[in-house]
């Protein structure tokens, strides 16, 4: 029998996708999101981890930058 | 028919917006329908400038462009259809076309319908066919005839008018008749069009040569930056013998009569000049929109402005623009600007003219203000003489009110004498019949963009220096020369200096942050195209892009307001630092999400690949896996999948 499956389908480039597979496995098992990962560029994940992600990757971009204090 | 979507942007589009009872109405007026032709032609009713030169050589057709305005395939198919009284069958309009007009065809047709200017005949034989709205046509005729010949022109052209524009969708040659007519009596006029009509014959059948096959065709020609009609006759087709033929053509001006006459000298005390008058205009403007923007609270000067604001005038700039409403300023909450608002202060001025004049006639309606009366006014007003004074007693008491607005924001100025009252329109308002995509702005640029991201802009203007803060920084230093500055969470630009007509920013990856961060926090309902770029528009329909929007509006800002002194670079704004801010915008977008449903343990390869067929029809398909087995499909074709595999043969 075939099953659906409901969830919120990432797509990106592949280092994007390697920070999201690397934030999955830094969380304890009760957490993890990543219901499957299909290739390089495309992730399965739980449907409510949307905001999450964005801000993981938010966080990630401003830690990567650095504004000259004003 | 395809479905051109045009959002209503401008004008026009909202007089095509409005619903075929009302738009009868409009068109009873003759008025009216000088005014959507003229708009139709794009021509502005500003005084004539010094005598024209010779017409130039038909342009080459231009890239494919979708105009916003009426489209000059629709304008000429206006003047084609203007003495035809009976309906042309579709058919023999498309026969008119060279075999790549046809979407510009396809694309003026519609906007025609829309506007009923064209109205869809059914006979019996199911064929369509298109008439010109009755009331249309009879008004513009009696402005033809009714015109004054002002003058004769005889032009050596070329064997091929290629229609307007060098359009190309409409390549046959021409033959005109020669009509001398001396002296500037209508009734002459009257009688040559007679006597075309005369032998006229209906049935378009272009490929046949008779000489008895006459139409008049009318082409336009923006001379003198009136109405005036090039009427010419079609002969024969034959290319070869159009080639020989000169051209020679009359030309009728037509003005209509107002419904009103500037005030004699005597009893208007001091009309101001034309310079008071500008200045007049752009203050209440920067009043108008600097007080719709900003937080007049703060500033208590502001405040004491707004209270000079009619109640109805303050809604229709809240509306849409802010979020919050009018009384939670009192309660010292800060409104913050949404997305609309947003991309309306990048707007040049005769768009958020547009724009505020559209809110003000959809809240006509909830005032109790017939619309149609409104926009009547409008399109009388944009044919008053700039300066002239007019009496306000020729107003109804719903104009009258309405002009009062109009006041407030600039496109009049009101004045009083003893015993009347008179009303001047600004050059706003004489502006009003141009669309915005013919608005050359000849107001001087500002800003100068560096290469090192710094900013520089020289203007006294409040309102863009304000503009610039919102649309720009809260970072408010104590430094800076006793401003108060405006709380906005919108950062585009860090001010670093500002003194009384220079303000230094740098633009910084924080600052656009938070400007993008504000453009989309508002949910996109309808994609407003701010840039009457037809191109962009065209792009914008693909998801992509639509991302890049808020760059593309904030590059298009500084761009248009460039200084004179950089103006002429090619670029305006240094490459690097568009680029910078399209690379930032789309830092942000790194990863798409979709909600989606995945789909697995198909029991066999054939049921895999039926419900993979299934859901590409639909077009649902997001990833397909078939090593696996699985497949991802959009929220929405779920339901029909689920549907699908339950009737599936197990």
């Amino acid at each position: 029998m075939v099953n659906a499956i409901k969830g919120l389908l990432i797509s990106c480039d592949i280092p994007m996708a390697q920070f999201i597979i690397n934030y999955n496995a830094s969380l304890p098992p009760s957490q993890k999101f990543i219901l499957h990962v299909l290739d390089n560029t495309h992730i399965f994940v739980q449907p409510s981890m949307g905001e999450m992600i964005r801000s993981k990757i938010a966080e990630f971009r401003d830690q990567n930058t650095y504004e000259k204090p004003a | 028919m395809p479905q051109v979507r045009i959002v209503a942007k401008n004008f026009m589009d909202m007089v095509a917006a409005l619903p075929a009872v009302k738009l009868e109405k409009l068109y009873d007026s003759a008025f009216i329908c000088e005014a959507v032709l003229r708009q139709i032609l794009s021509l502005s009713p500003s005084p004539p400038p010094p005598p024209p030169p010779p017409p130039p050589p038909p342009p080459p057709p231009p890239p494919f462009v979708v105009s916003q305005s009426l489209p000059p395939m629709a304008k000429r198919y206006i003047l084609q259809m203007l003495y035809i009284d009976t309906a042309v069958t579709a058919k023999s309009v498309e026969e008119w076309l060279l075999p790549d007009g046809f979407y510009k065809h396809k694309v003026a047709i519609d906007r025609l319908l829309q506007l009923r200017v064209f109205l869809e005949v059914n006979d019996r034989k199911k064929e369509t066919s298109y008439k010109i709205n009755p009331k249309f046509q009879t008004n513009i005729q009696k402005h033809l005839v009714n015109g004054q010949v002002v003058r004769e022109r005889v032009m050596m052209c070329d064997g091929h008018v290629e229609g307007i524009g060098g359009e190309g969708g409409i390549g046959y040659g021409f033959q005109t008749c020669t009509v001398v007519l001396e002296g500037a009596v209508g009734g002459e006029a009257l009688t040559v069009e007679n006597a075309m009509k005369e032998e006229e014959d209906v049935g378009p059948s272009y490929g046949e040569c008779s000489d008895k096959l006459l139409r008049v065709e009318a082409a336009q020609l923006e001379l003198e930056g009136k109405l005036q009609f090039v009427m010419q006759r079609k002969l024969a087709i034959s290319p070869i013998e159009a080639e020989e033929n000169r051209f020679d053509v009359f030309i009728c001006n037509c003005s209509g009569t107002l419904p009103r006459e500037p005030m004699p000298s005597s009893t208007t005390v001091r009309l101001p000049t034309l310079e008071d008058l500008d200045t007049y205009a752009s203050e209440q403007w920067e009043v108008a929109s600097s007080t719709r923007f900003l937080l007049q609270l703060i500033n208590s000067s502001q405040a004491a402005k707004l209270t000079s604001f009619s109640s109805s005038m303050i809604k229709v700039f809240q509306r849409g623009l802010l979020s919050s409403k009018y009384s939670a300023i009192l309660e010292n909450e800060v409104p913050k600007l949404t997305e609309n608002g947003f991309q309306f202060l990048l707007m040049d001025t005769n768009a958020q003219l547009w724009y505020i004049i559209r809110e003000y006639i959809s809240t006509a309606e909830d005032r109790g203000v017939d619309p149609t009366d409104l926009i009547s006014l409008l399109l009388e007003l944009s044919f008053h003489s700039l300066g002239q004074a007019y009496n306000l007693n020729t107003l109804t008491d719903v104009q009258r009110t309405a002009i009062k607005d109009l006041g407030e924001l600039g496109l009049v100025k009101l004045q009083h004498g003893r015993k009347e009252g008179w009303f001047i329109p600004t050059k706003l308002a004489t502006n009003l019949s141009v669309s915005f995509t013919d608005s050359a702005s000849n107001k001087e640029g500002f800003v100068v963009v560096e290469t090192n991201f710094r900013m520089y802009s020289y203007s006294t203007s409040k309102l863009y220096s304000e503009i610039l803060r919102l649309f720009s920084s809260f970072m408010f230093h104590a430094e800076y020369f006793g401003y108060v500055h405006f709380i906005i969470a919108i950062e585009d630009i860090q001010i670093e200096y500002q003194l009384p007509n220079l303000i230094v920013g740098a633009i910084t990856r924080e600052s656009l942050y938070n400007a993008f961060e504000n453009g989309i926090t508002a949910e996109q309902a309808s994609i407003n195209f701010i840039i009457c770029r037809d191109i962009w528009n065209y792009l914008c329909c693909h998801d992509y892009l639509i991302f890049l929007k808020l760059s593309f509006q904030i590059i298009s800002f500084l761009q248009q307001n460039a200084h004179p002194r950089v103006a002429n670079k090619i670029p305006t704004v240094p490459e690097n630092v568009t680029d910078q801010i399209r690379l930032w915008e789309t830092d942000r977008n790194r990863i798409e999400m979709t909600p989606s449903y995945l789909y697995e343990d198909f029991p066999s390869k054939e049921v895999f690949e039926a419900a993979c067929d299934f859901a590409r029809e639909a077009g649902g398909v997001l990833f397909e896996d078939s090593k696996n087995m699985r497949v991802i499909v959009h929220v929405e074709v779920h339901q029909d999948m689920r549907d699908f595999l339950r009737r599936a043969p197990k």
